[in-house]
């Protein structure tokens, strides 16, 4: 006798989802490792990704701004710090970035970062000051999502994600060929 | 480690005479390399002829992280307080996308070419 096999189950084993690629970097808390994420980063989501150019530059960015903050604000000058890169084929990427807590001032919550952005936020650029636009403004701009949790160890871990398709470019421009890009 | 190269040039416009600084940055600025470079842009700043004009090149810049962006929002505010004017000039796309994101380009001029650069300063 004959098992019967779906249409979605034979499709599916003839074109298998790809699985997500996930890879983890610990680095030392010195500034001098940035040059090297922010070249990995930009060739890592040239290859790996379907993401655009321009975004391969602006998640330099995210991650460089990620990283620096750990270091400057989680981070004591001998300790490390864990970025993660989540690659979810066709849907999104995920970067993850935690410290420790042994930053200069004392372990942050993930609320007292929450707050801390959410006033740079409301600020006008030119009152600022010097710091406070990484977060406030190029990655909470640049992702689709950021939390910040605490962790076990007494740090923080901060989460972005970034969707391939983003329903909001499509409201502006529906037949845009490139869905991660707006034009104004 | 991120290598950034400063370079200061004096400009003076042939019809209306008037001086202005030209900063031509190359490479990459961020957070292991910002402090000393900013430090040589304040000593100019701080020297010249209060209503000087500043142009700064960034035709080779590749990378500026926000702690940068965050001294060029400085920068303009100690330039405008001595009576000059800054102009920011042939911007890589992706430096643009930066300033643009956190608005600095709504309030700082930016020029395509040098030549409109020396005419909006």
């Amino acid at each position: 006798m004959t098992d019967l096999v779906s249409g979605s189950e034979v499709a599916a084993s003839q074109n298998p989802q790809p699985k997500p690629t996930e890879i983890k970097i610990i680095l030392p808390t010195n500034a001098y490792f940035m040059s090297g994420i922010r070249d990995f980063t930009l060739s890592l989501i040239r290859n790996m990704t379907d993401f655009s150019e321009q975004w391969a530059f602006r998640f330099q960015s995210v991650v460089d701004e990620l990283c620096s903050n750990a270091i400057e604000h989680g981070s004591s000058s001998d300790d490390t710090i864990e970025i993660r890169f989540l690659n979810l084929p066709g849907e999104a990427i995920e970067i993850y970035v935690e410290d420790h807590g042994t930053g200069p001032d004392g372990p942050l919550t993930a609320e007292q970062i929450r707050e801390k952005i959410a006033k740079n936020k409301a600020m006008d650029v030119l009152q600022m000051g010097l710091r406070g636009r990484g977060l406030a403004k190029i990655v909470s701009e640049w992702t689709d999502k950021m939390e910040f949790f605490d962790t076990a160890k007494g740090g923080i871990c901060v989460m972005v994600r970034k969707n391939l398709h983003d329903d909001k470019f499509k409201e502006v421009l529906p037949d845009a060929m490139d869905p991660t890009h707006i034009v104004i | 480690m991120a290598d950034v190269q400063l370079t200061v040039s004096d400009l003076i416009s042939t019809t209306t005479g008037k001086s202005s600084k030209i900063f031509t940055l190359v490479g990459q600025i961020d957070e292991s390399n910002v402090m000393p470079l900013v430090e040589k842009i304040y000593a100019v700043i701080k020297e010249a002829t209060p209503g000087m004009g500043y142009i700064f090149d960034l035709e080779n810049l590749l990378y500026m992280n926000s702690k940068s962006v965050g001294y060029m929002t400085d920068f303009y505010n100690q330039i405008k307080t001595r009576g000059g004017n800054m102009v920011l000039t042939k911007l890589q796309p992706n430096i643009n996308d930066i300033l643009s994101v956190i608005g600095l380009t709504r309030i700082i001029p930016v020029a395509q070419t040098l030549e409109e650069a020396k005419n909006l300063v």
